[in-house]
């Protein structure tokens, strides 16, 4: 029974983290219907940046802050300067996205080096937090992981739906040229709407270097996970995004820890089971 | 090119990939209303869609205002002050009536959420409803009060009674003929041909995405050879509703 709930509690991080890393994936996509495959590279730079803003400073909110501004910054620079100029060519945008996730990789690994980097983490999360009824202990910063993905989930759900930037985002997943009919300027919105997403990624970068450890390949890893996540919980959708991390984050877990053989294949099947019974995945809404 | 008119169009050209849909349409709409009148598939919707910027001229040229907008963005049009009512209202299905009002506030503007909700006492009373909640003439009402809310100049308006009650189509009416005698710029495209005698003091004959014909609302209501023509009307009949254009 203990052994679940670790397995259980090990997923939920895990599934925090995904979802972290692919909110702001599917952000994007949900307004613009841009597959942004430099996503997994603006989550390692939030990781590198927040590293040295920690190791610095030394405090560790700073670092999360930082890592995301920095991506976030990074992100509208990339929509505003290269993407924004394809607008409405998705798959030449998808493209351009390959190519500069691939210069940015190569870049970090010039300036960071291929070695393993760990962000430092202040005394009272780095130690261990001995669990209630359980009496096992559990790493406490994997439980801030946790309430930090819920925490941002929860706020990420108030800006898109109550104030009046989520009501022109909404707007615009909805009906983007009757939104620019109406007088809003859209490329400005998907600037403002890809440094949100960059943020996103950033600060996962942070919490996944903080919780785990980032090296080079940790771009492509959260990269192939978001847009696992997206599939199965629909692209667009934030919520479908929480879903289908949860599902993800857990399979991953219960698999390796029941079937360690076949751990990779639940993940997967998990993919193709939504695909073949729902495509648009669980929580995304159909192609009119 | 200035030009005396509100909205000025000379010689507009329009291709969707090999079909040829506008034909060099010349049409002036100033101060005053403007009934858009032709039988379906005609390009009355592309023109509208034209005069938005919602798809690319391939030839000619639009004014409005006094400044060229051929190459112009739809958003520079709407801020310019085009007022866009389109086909199938295009109501967003995941904003509430408020939402949608809300997003359209802006500073200095005579229309507030609060006058809309004063004229449409039925939208105040849907406010938290969602777009897709909406019947169509609550649907109607919101995507007239919208594009009331950027001030426009001219509104443009494409089929709004299209698929309403009747008792809704009067109501659409009323209104659309206070805009344009409170000196709003009206063009009105519309099937329904009673609908456009009521509101326009002029009509426009749309034949295969030319202006074939342009004369006081009257004089074609009176000449029912000229309907039978151009609009396919048999003396005493109404045009379909409903289709799509």
């Amino acid at each position: 029974m203990t052994f679940f709930l670790i397995v259980t509690l090990n997923g939920l991080t895990l599934a925090a983290l995904y979802f972290l890393a692919a909110s702001g994936f599917t952000l994007i996509f949900g307004l613009m219907r841009t597959v942004n495959m430099a996503h997994g590279a603006l989550l390692l730079l939030g990781g590198y940046v927040g590293f040295e803003v920690a190791k610095t400073t030394g405090i560790w909110p700073l670092a999360i802050l930082g890592g995301g501004l920095a991506a976030a910054l990074v992100g509208a620079i990339i929509q505003f300067g290269i993407l924004g100029r394809f607008q409405g060519d998705e798959l030449r945008q998808t493209l351009a996205s390959i190519a500069l996730s691939i210069i940015m990789a190569d870049l970090m690994l010039w300036f960071w080096g291929g070695i393993t980097y760990q962000v430092a983490m202040p005394d009272a999360l780095a130690g261990g937090f001995r669990l209630p009824l359980l009496g096992v202990g559990y790493a406490t910063i994997r439980l801030v992981l946790i309430a930090f993905a819920i925490v941002v989930g929860i706020a990420l759900w108030l800006v898109i739906a109550k104030t009046r930037l989520g009501a022109i985002i909404r707007a615009g997943v909805d009906d983007r040229e009757m939104l620019r009919a109406l007088g809003f300027d859209v490329a400005k919105i998907f600037v403002v709407v890809f440094a949100l997403g960059g943020l996103l990624a950033g600060m996962a970068g942070v919490v996944a270097a903080s919780a785990l450890s980032i090296s080079p390949g940790t771009d492509l890893q959260f990269l192939l996970s978001s847009l696992v996540v997206v599939i199965v919980g629909g692209m667009g959708s934030v919520g479908g995004a929480a879903l289908g991390a949860l599902l993800i984050g857990l399979a991953e877990q219960y698999g390796l820890a029941y079937a360690p053989t076949y751990g990779v294949v639940f993940t997967f099947a998990i993919m193709v089971l939504v695909l073949a019974v729902r495509p648009q995945g669980l929580l995304g809404r159909s192609e009119a | 090119m200035a030009t005396e008119s509100l909205l000025s169009i000379r010689d507009l050209q329009v291709h969707y990939g090999t079909s040829h849909v506008l034909h060099g349409v010349n049409l002036d709409v100033d101060r005053i209303s403007l009934g858009m009148l032709g039988r379906n598939g005609m390009g009355k919707t592309t023109l509208c869609a034209a005069i938005m910027g919602l798809v690319p001229a391939t030839g000619g040229s639009i004014h409005f205002d006094g400044q060229n907008i051929t190459d112009a963005t739809p958003e520079k049009r709407a801020q310019l002050g085009i007022g866009y009512v389109p086909q199938g209202r295009r109501i967003f299905r995941s904003l509430t009536v408020e939402e949608h009002l809300r997003m359209m506030q802006r500073k200095g503007s005579a229309w507030t959420v609060d006058r809309v909700f004063d004229t449409f006492t039925r939208l105040r009373e849907r406010r938290r409803n969602l777009g897709d909640q909406l019947s169509g003439g609550e649907q109607q009402m919101l995507a007239i009060s919208r594009a009331l809310m950027l001030d426009p100049k001219l509104l443009v308006l494409d089929e709004p009674t299209e698929g309403l009650a009747p008792a809704i189509v009067s109501d659409v009416i009323d209104l659309v003929a206070r805009l344009s005698a409170d000196g709003m710029g009206i063009l009105l495209v519309e099937q329904n041909i009673h609908a456009a005698f009521a509101v326009a003091q002029n009509v426009a004959i749309m034949v295969n995405g030319e202006i074939v014909e342009t004369l006081p609302a009257a004089d074609l209501e009176g000449d029912t050879e000229l309907q039978k023509r151009h609009l396919g009307i048999e003396p005493g009949q109404v045009m379909a509703e409903g289709d799509i254009t």
